[in-house]
């Protein structure tokens, strides 16, 4: 049976998962920066664009419409079908390293570790 | 005054009330979470876990065993009442990390080394895990960039659950309650 109050064992839990954390951020701040482009795969496949366009896109995926807005260098989802809609509320992403995830729609929209676009081979799905 | 006498079948009889009585209370508290709007919640993504409160007290009061059997329950019974394939999937790789690191502690024998809040993070942090591991299967590695959010999420989530276990009385636990009706005025 665990006690009632606060132990010396929750202290390191504690801890471990705040320095766990701060890892990953450490990670992230280094490998990140601003992005140039970014892919967004679907069920058909995968497809660049950059993010310096000020579009709005507007696919279907595994049966779920979504509607992406890039603006302003960063890239949000501005609606969609799935049950979930933790797509919508995941904001803007602009860095690179960062994603935004639609599992319903098998939808993933990441943007791109350095590079350039013309590095990659443009597959419009 | 009628003599009682307990019998054998009585302990499972005992088991499956006890067993369905925290599955409803495991499937409230899921409910209760769906209702919660999605934009209110500070970290995208991650539920508040509040059935883990369920799943814990059972794993407590009762066993591991029971404690899996009542969280396979409330994922079956959350699946068939709103939910989708993808759900079904995540919760069940998310409770079977759970089960996993209750076991673990059980077989260690670190339980009473931790408060629930400990426990609890330690659970949300298996069940977001698990659900991560999904993720990646079935979307790729772009996933990986949740992993901040997922620590985050385990920490303040975990805590919140944990607080409120801490708050149950002992006597939820107490299981030395005999059977025998007791009669006032005979």
């Amino acid at each position: 049976m665990p006690q009632k109050r606060l132990t010396r064992a929750d202290i390191i839990v504690f801890v471990g998962i705040i320095a766990i954390l701060a890892c990953l951020l450490l990670r992230a701040f280094i490998s990140g920066g601003a992005g140039s482009y970014f892919t967004v795969t679907t069920a058909d496949g995968t497809a660049s664009y950059s993010l310096s366009d000020d579009t709005t896109i507007d696919l279907d995926s595994n049966g779920v419409h979504i509607s992406i807005s890039v603006e302003n260098g960063a890239v949000s989802v501005v609606s969609s079908d799935c049950p979930d809609l933790t797509c919508q509320n995941s904001g803007a992403i602009s860095s690179s390293g960062e994603a935004i995830i639609c599992v319903p729609a098998k939808l993933v929209i990441e943007i791109a570790k350095g590079g350039d676009a013309s590095d990659e081979d443009f597959i419009i799905g | 005054m009628l003599p009682m006498k307990t019998l054998s079948s009585d302990k499972r009889v005992r088991r499956l009330a006890e067993d369905s009585a925290l599955v409803c209370a495991a499937l409230l508290l899921s409910f209760v979470e769906a209702v919660i709007p999605i934009a209110a919640l500070p970290i995208p993504g991650f539920k508040l876990g509040l059935a883990n409160i369920a799943i814990l007290l059972t794993a407590y009061r009762c066993s591991v065993g029971d404690a899996a059997v009542v969280s396979l329950a409330r994922i079956l019974l959350t699946f068939l009442f709103f939910g989708s394939p993808t759900s079904l999937i995540f919760s069940l790789s998310g409770g079977i990390l759970v089960v996993a690191v209750l076991t673990l502690l059980k077989l260690t024998k670190s339980s009473p080394k931790f408060s629930f809040i400990g426990i609890s993070v330690l659970c949300a942090a298996a069940h977001n895990f698990g659900q991560l591991i999904a993720a990646l299967a079935l979307t790729g590695h772009a996933v990986l960039s949740y992993l901040p959010a997922l620590a985050a999420a385990s920490l303040i989530y975990g805590t919140l659950t944990g607080v409120i276990l801490n708050a149950l009385p002992d006597r939820l636990y107490n299981k030395s309650q005999s059977t025998k009706v007791r009669y006032e005025n005979s």
